[in-house]
């Protein structure tokens, strides 16, 4: 192999894990063969395996590489609006967006083969969770940011814990919208959410239920 | 095989089941075999044939099964309580139990399994689905109640678009507990997710953003009649279970 540059490298390296995300998902994560992902990039097995030994490890990188893209997205857009109820629009219309655009659902159908994998493989596991902390950790800059600059109302925020509500609903929405379409109101469910969230739609509630849900272990 | 009366039918099947279910969330769907729910239920293999025709038919009756246990405790407490404050609270408590329960883990490892495969099987998917709209449809059924008793603080609320929501905060916590772990804090998004819900905590938002009207609105919309017919259908499984139980 023809010795390349570091960034000649890096680039070839990120031709291949686009080239894999693209395999993924069209085809799955298992009736992708590491065939498919050499076709794709134009690549020998030889070549390939400089990069990835393995299935496992190029999946790793296609998880890293997409949670990246989207907050690199979403931060860029929100570093740039000049204040945060304009921060607010702009994450919430990228959601609305995303969740709108049919291709969502095939990022859904890799995602569940990809937890599948997760809870089978320490290395996925691991992958995926560091992916979803960094989704998380720009969810909480965007709350903190409206909650600074007096967006929300009420009591002290816990933005871990609001983060953690958002990318949950989130990433429900998205479970419920694939696998039960028939049943589950997508566009009833993020309107109650905004209703809810904005609090035009609030229960009367004198006590909040005693938490910890969970004892420490 | 010896002859046996409907009710005894009925109660074996209900033991392979409850056997199947053990060995599900003991070793996932993928490597339980029928080897192995058989040794559990203590059943031949040509016995287990007789009740189901394979693993995918056990998997559907674990999930049905499971579904009715929960439709019916919620529809209990409901059905009850007082009025619709106690009920709610009582509901609230039940899911406040669910999470602190040792074999969630477990459960959730079943359910992106049985997702992955509903994915592939048109049976399953339909199972699945059907499910989880009996679940979303007591709460839905809740929140109606709850709205005509003044207990939100306006009566304009979409039961159903709020079913939706909680149905799907609901599944996304049980996910991100088990894949995040101490990325995810679950406490913090129970205790936010009570104080959104209870006017606690609330973004100052002028105007509510416009929706996109996606392709899924139009199939919701075409599939209203059905999840009616999923109602009616449990309504009716309720009356006869409680006409059973007097």
């Amino acid at each position: 192999m023809p010795k390349l540059k570091p960034e000649e490298l890096e680039s070839r390296r990120r031709e291949i894990v686009d080239a894999a995300r693209t395999c993924f998902l069209r085809a799955g994560f298992h009736k992708t063969t590491t065939d498919d992902i050499c076709r794709e990039a134009s690549i020998t097995p030889g070549g390939l395996y400089h990069y990835f030994r393995g299935k496992s490890q190029i999946i790793t990188a296609v998880i890293e590489l997409s949670a990246l893209d989207i907050v690199d997205q979403i931060g860029g857009m929100t570093n740039k609006a000049e204040d945060a109820p304009a921060a607010f629009r702009a994450a919430g219309g990228f959601f609305l967006q995303l969740l709108a655009n049919p291709e969502v659902d095939t990022q859904t159908r890799l995602d569940i083969e990809i937890w599948g994998e997760a809870i089978k493989d320490e290395s996925v596991y691991e992958t995926n969770r560091k992916a979803w902390a960094m989704r998380r950790g720009m969810m909480e800059t965007i709350l903190q940011r409206m909650y600074d600059e007096g967006m929300y109302e009420g009591q002290e925020m816990d933005v871990k814990g609001l983060a953690s509500l958002f990318m949950a609903t989130f990433i429900g929405m998205r479970i419920c919208k694939l696998l039960w379409r028939e049943d589950f109101d997508i566009s009833g469910s993020l309107s109650s959410f905004f209703l809810a969230h904005s609090g035009r739609v609030a229960l009367k509630l004198p006590d909040i239920p005693s938490l910890p849900v969970r004892q420490a272990v | 095989m010896a002859r046996l009366k409907p009710e005894e039918v009925e109660s074996r099947r209900r033991e392979i089941i409850d056997a199947a279910k053990i060995c599900f969330l003991r070793s996932g769907f993928h490597r339980t075999t029928t080897d192995e729910i058989c040794r559990e239920a203590s059943i031949t293999p040509g016995g287990l044939y007789h009740y189901f025709s394979g693993k995918e038919a056990i998997i559907s009756a674990v999930i049905q099964q499971s579904t009715d246990d929960v439709v019916d405790q919620l529809r209990t407490m409901i059905d009850t309580s007082a009025d619709s404050a106690s009920a709610f609270q009582e509901i609230a408590q039940f899911f406040l139990q669910m999470w602190r329960s040792p074999g969630l883990d477990d459960e959730v490892r079943l359910d992106i399994e049985i997702w992955a495969e509903a994915l592939k099987s048109d049976v399953l998917n339909q199972i699945s689905g059907e499910s989880w709209a009996m679940r979303r449809q007591v709460l839905e059924d809740m929140i109606r109640r709850n709205a005509a008793d003044g207990l939100f603080n306006t009566t304009d609320v979409d039961a159903r678009g709020f079913s939706s929501l909680l149905i799907a905060t609901g599944v996304g916590l049980r996910i991100a507990n088990l894949l995040w772990k101490d990325d995810f804090d679950l406490n913090g998004a129970i205790a936010s997710l009570f104080l959104v819900h209870s006017g606690r905590l609330v973004i100052t938002m002028p105007e509510i953003p416009a929706l996109p009207v996606t392709q899924v609105d139009r199939a919701v919309n075409g599939k209203r009649a059905q999840a009616g017919r999923l109602h009616r259908q449990a309504d009716q499984k309720r009356s006869s279970v409680a006409k059973a139980k007097a």
